[in-house]
């Protein structure tokens, strides 16, 4: 019996204390907090010492860019373009638009990395190139200060397209083409050849801006294109000169100019009144005012001059303006 | 005086006559009581001139005013004329010239519904109290795109006649002409065998070769190229002065028309036998005549209706024909033309008054006198 | 988030008295109550503090993250760092990162902290729990001193106003205030003035309390309290500038407007004066245009500044068709008449809408349906 009670003694009445203390206080841990509102635990701490075992994170090492000094050389840390990564870069950068708080940060920023970024290109970097790149390159002549100088002394333009390829070919079809523009006056022509000159070429001649355009493609090389464009001013030019012995059955339909002297106009006129054109008085202003109208084409000044011409030599009287 | 008179009496009770006479001269400054176009001269610019009803049917049953015109002189109840630059340079110049001489072709030509059809009805007119011989074709395109009827020519094989068109005109022809043709001195040169009974004799009246164009339709366009030829000849002599008045000319030389063989081929308008009768009345190679002709670029189709001028109407073959002829531009009403054609709509109460209606209405039509009848009409 | 945060520190200091009673508990074990003598800081205030501090905290490290990194920038573009200006900053960001982003708030930004993040209020009572505005309790303190301020300042009017009555003076007629061209600060704006919430109902108290004071006799005596709190009206013929007219060789006087579109149309018009009311469009007359109503829309903005006679037009007009063509070279005439004309007629053609710039396009056909709004025949069943 008395070992009963010293058992019971042992684990209940001697604990007693602390388990009503466990019982009563806030926490299973009792700490010294005055003003702490006491929340009931039903449950016993031992329920809750069995909790998972979280998932420990790996180790990350702080961004680079908190080592990076201030005075670095940029160009050596971002040597080449790529995709935007948050701890090599230094800045601070937000991006992306939230209706209520503010950008999220550049870790973790989809919006940084999809935009094109030119870290590679900042302007230190940029003059480091270009002064790479110096010796490379002559100095620009003198003589040509000016753009009327080097279109003088260089008439010709040649515009070809080079292509990077990083694909399995490095070949670009397109690389072929070569382009020549030219000024169709810097060429010497008479009358004949250049409109010889102008038929043969055809749609290639602006004559708005005057420059001749010739694009050849038919050849698999850029260098056989060139050289087959060289080819084609030279026979243009010197076909254009060549008379042949057919051009002499060229008919009035075919001619570009209107000459009074071919035409029905003149036949026309000496049948009216029965004697040589050059018989008719006023028959000379008329041959112009019609050769204006033809080759100038029609519109109210060159019609009006047509008929005046016309009034005087056919002796009636002149257009009276009536206000 | 009168005006002295109307603005102090107006507000009176007068007397109807008295008051229509107020009207009148308040009204003097768009209309002119000058009836007879020789008369006109540039004083009479801008104003309107009645043409009295009989004259206006002897002129122009058949045609020659245009159809929407027309219309608007049946509400109107008057066949009133605006007298426009054009058409007195055009008599002007009619008034001047020397008969001997060859013929003169003026050729009226503008953008589209400036006017030259009335312009050349004026002229028209004129050539009439001036006892011309008119030879007056209404519109050209009516031959060509909308031909009553098409066949096979007899007497020029390869041709096509367009006969009721052609005895429709020598109608027209003799309405217009009722007083020169009574002239006995008018006969026909050559003759004209029609078919094995049929023959019209050598020096018969021109007036039996019009007949029997007329009764006979199966030989109308044949008629019409005889008729033409004969009055070159007349003319020639000096029997009888000329006016050749053509409207749409290019449509002669225009090449798709609506005229088909009987294989419902098109037939170009060199193929179409009246062609030919205008093209040689058209010449230079006649004297005692004058020819006015308008081009214009309804007489072709839509799609190439891209610029007024005449050249490019004409064609190559057609200007070669003309040249030289004596081009008179037809421009849209000046602003003393555009007030004066708006002060007759409003006497004729056309037209509501109302203020600034003038530059408005001058904007939205471009002075374009068509384009203002169409405006006009819908306020 | 701060009025719950509120509400429980309600909660925890009224519950702050009843854990200090329970700790005079005898049942309670836990260490001995703190002498009177230090301080009595609340777990709730505590941890007040701790939030304070912590985003003090972060804050500096954020102004210190944006220095170093405008040190950083400022290296990167080759400029002097002591002399990089904020402009300096956001145009190289926008040099090294070309966004063609439309909203410009969603572009790459390096801003100041201060700027990014919304702003906290100071610490708002101090360490005993007592808060420094008297206001405090009311959840919403600055703005309801706004209304107590706006009380005060109608009292002052008030005031003066019997004074002057009583000295018989008539109230000055020039002075009196014009709040014609003006509107009141708007919801968002007040909230950030007083970072703290406020809703509609609030808002509306204290448009009509501002309402009230303005309409005071006297209230130009507290003009400019009242200015804090208003803004202007932009008009709308204040954001575009009417442009100067320039001169030709001729000493003609014209204007340009380029850019005028109207559906597909894209038109270029010059309207010159001294003229004689003669349009050009594409080279022709006004007879480019079959249809009247198409020549109507020219004609209306003409004679409406009834310049129709003293101006000459020349279009040049490309795209859409012909109404779309007669619209956009009516605002071209228009836009360029309003540097020949002056602001009272500007405004009436603004009232009638011929400075309207008319975005209508052809809405799409949808699928499903048989063109943009009609749709296929609806069947029951």
């Amino acid at each position: 019996m008395s070992v009963i009670t010293r058992i019971l003694d042992k684990n209940v009445v001697k604990q007693l204390p602390k388990r009503a203390a466990a019982y009563y206080s806030n926490k299973p841990n009792i700490e010294e907090d005055i003003g702490e509102f006491r929340v009931l635990y039903l449950k016993t701490s031992k329920a809750q010492a069995f909790t998972k075992k979280k998932y420990q994170k790996p180790e990350v090492l702080p961004p680079r860019s908190n080592e990076m000094p201030v005075d670095q050389n940029w160009g050596n840390v971002w040597p080449g373009p790529r995709t935007f990564h948050p701890a090599t870069v230094p800045l601070p950068l937000r991006q992306g638009y939230v209706s209520k708080g503010s950008p999220p940060d550049k870790y973790a920023n989809a919006e940084l990395m999809k935009i094109p970024n030119f870290l590679h290109l900042t302007p230190p970097v940029i003059e480091r190139q270009c002064a790479a790149l110096k010796k490379f390159c002559t100095p620009w002549p003198k003589a040509l200060s000016n753009d009327e100088l080097c279109e003088k002394h260089f008439p010709f333009e040649v515009i070809s397209s080079n292509y990077c390829h990083s694909s399995p070919s490095i070949r670009d079809p397109m690389a072929r083409i070569v382009t020549i523009k030219f000024k169709l006056n810097d060429l010497k022509f008479d009358e004949k050849s250049r409109d010889k000159y102008l038929r043969l070429v055809g749609d290639r001649y602006n004559s708005e801006t005057g420059y001749v355009t010739i694009v050849t493609d038919r050849c698999p090389t850029q260098k056989q294109n060139y050289d087959y464009a060289m080819y084609l001013v030279t026979a243009l030019y010197h076909e254009s000169w060549n008379v042949e012995a057919w051009e002499e059955l060229k008919t009035e339909a075919d001619m570009e100019k209107y000459i009074w002297e071919n035409n029905e106009s003149k036949k026309s006129v000496e049948k009216l009144f029965g004697k040589n054109s050059e018989d008719i008085a006023e028959s000379k202003q008329y041959a112009n005012a019609v050769i204006n109208f033809m080759n100038e084409g029609e519109s109210d000044y060159t019609l009006a001059n047509y008929g005046d011409s016309v009034r005087i030599l056919l002796g009636l009287p002149a257009k009276t303006n009536v206000l | 005086m009168l005006k002295v008179v109307s603005k102090e009496v107006l507000g009176a009770r007068l007397p109807k006559n008295i008051r229509a006479l107020c009207v009148a001269t308040h009204s003097q400054k768009f209309r002119t009581s000058e009836d007879k176009p020789s008369y006109h001269s540039s004083s009479n610019s801008a104003q309107y001139y009645k043409i009295p009803q009989d004259i206006r049917n002897q002129l122009f049953a058949h045609g020659g005013i245009p159809k929407s015109y027309n219309i608007q002189t049946k509400s109107f109840a008057e066949t009133c004329l605006m007298v426009r630059e054009p058409s007195l340079d055009i008599i002007n110049c009619i008034k001047s010239i020397d008969y001997s001489k060859p013929v003169n072709r003026f050729v009226l030509y503008g953008k589209k519904g400036s006017g030259k059809s009335l312009a050349l009805a004026h002229v028209v007119h004129y050539g009439l109290e001036t006892g011309h011989l008119i030879l007056h074709v209404p519109w050209v395109g009516q031959w060509m795109r909308y031909c009553k009827e098409y066949s096979n020519s007899e007497l020029k094989p390869g041709n096509v006649d367009i006969n009721l068109d052609a005895a429709n005109w020598l109608v027209h022809f003799k309405t217009q002409n009722a007083h020169v043709l009574s002239n006995a001195d008018l006969v026909i040169g050559q003759d004209y065998v029609w078919s094995k009974r049929e023959k019209t004799q050598k020096g018969a009246h021109i007036l039996e070769l019009i007949e029997h164009g007329i009764s006979r339709v199966k030989y109308a366009s044949s008629c019409v190229l005889g008729l033409c030829m004969e009055i070159k000849e007349l003319s020639k002599k000096g029997k009888c002065k000329t006016m050749v008045a053509i409207d749409g000319y290019n449509g002669f030389f225009y090449p798709k028309t609506r005229v088909y063989t009987e294989k419902k081929e098109m037939v170009p308008p060199s193929k179409v036998t009246v062609t030919e009768g205008f093209l040689e009345v058209t010449k230079f190679d006649w004297n005692n005549a004058v020819c006015v002709l308008t081009v214009d670029e309804i007489a072709s189709a839509k799609e190439d209706q891209l610029s007024h001028m005449p050249k490019y109407l004409l064609g190559k073959e057609g200007f070669e024909h003309l040249d030289p002829f004596i081009p008179v531009a037809v421009n849209e009403y000046t602003d003393k033309e555009f007030t004066s054609c708006m002060e007759y709509y409003r006497e004729r109460k056309w037209v509501q008054p109302a203020p600034g209606q003038d530059e408005e209405l001058s904007f939205l039509s471009g002075s374009n006198p068509y384009k203002l009848m169409q405006i006009c009409a819908g306020l | 988030m701060l009025r719950k945060f509120n509400a429980r520190l309600l909660q925890l200091s009224n519950n702050a008295a009843c854990t200090q009673l329970v700790s005079k508990l005898p049942l309670c074990t836990s260490a001995p109550i703190e002498d009177a003598n230090k301080k009595v800081v609340s777990k709730a205030m505590k941890a007040y503090l701790e939030r304070a501090k912590e985003h003090d905290e972060f804050m500096a490290q954020k102004n210190l993250e944006f220095q170093i990194g405008k040190r950083h920038l400022a290296n990167m573009m080759g400029e002097n760092p002591e002399t990089f200006t904020q402009e300096d900053v956001d145009n190289a960001i926008s040099y090294l990162f070309p966004s063609g982003l439309f909203e410009k708030k969603a572009r790459p930004l390096m801003k100041p902290p201060e700027e990014v993040f919304p702003q906290r209020k100071a610490a708002e009572f101090d360490l005993m729990g007592r808060p420094h505005h008297f206001l405090f309790y009311t959840g919403k303190p600055n703005f309801y001193k706004l209304l107590y301020d706006i009380v005060e300042r109608v009292n002052e009017c008030n005031r003066y106003e019997d004074a002057m009555n009583r000295k018989s003076i008539q109230r000055d007629p020039n002075l009196v205030l014009e709040m014609s061209g003006y509107q009141w600060l708007d919801k968002d704006a007040l909230e950030k003035q007083c970072v703290e919430g406020i809703n509609d109902k609030e808002y509306n108290n204290f448009k009509d309390a501002m309402e009230r004071l303005t309409k005071l006799p006297y209230s130009y005596k507290v003009k400019d309290f009242i200015m804090e709190y208003s803004r202007p009206l932009m008009m709308q013929t204040k954001t575009h500038d009417v442009p100067e007219l320039q001169y030709d060789k001729d000493g003609k006087a014209f204007i340009t407007t380029y850019e005028c579109l109207r559906k597909r149309a894209r038109a270029d018009v010059t309207v010159s004066s001294p003229g004689t009311g003669k349009i050009t469009i594409n080279g022709e007359g006004i007879n480019y245009f079959d249809d009247i109503h198409c020549r109507e829309q020219l004609l209306f903005p003409l004679i409406f500044t009834n310049l129709h006679k003293n101006v000459d037009v020349v279009a040049n007009v490309e795209g859409g068709g012909p109404a779309g063509q007669a619209g956009a070279i009516r605002w071209g005439i228009a836009w360029s008449l309003r540097s020949f004309v002056d602001q009272e007629i500007v405004e009436k053609m603004r009232i009638a809408g011929l400075l309207t710039r008319d975005y209508r396009i052809r809405e799409r056909k949808k699928p499903g349906q048989a063109g943009a709004r009609k749709k296929f025949t609806w069947k029951k069943r």
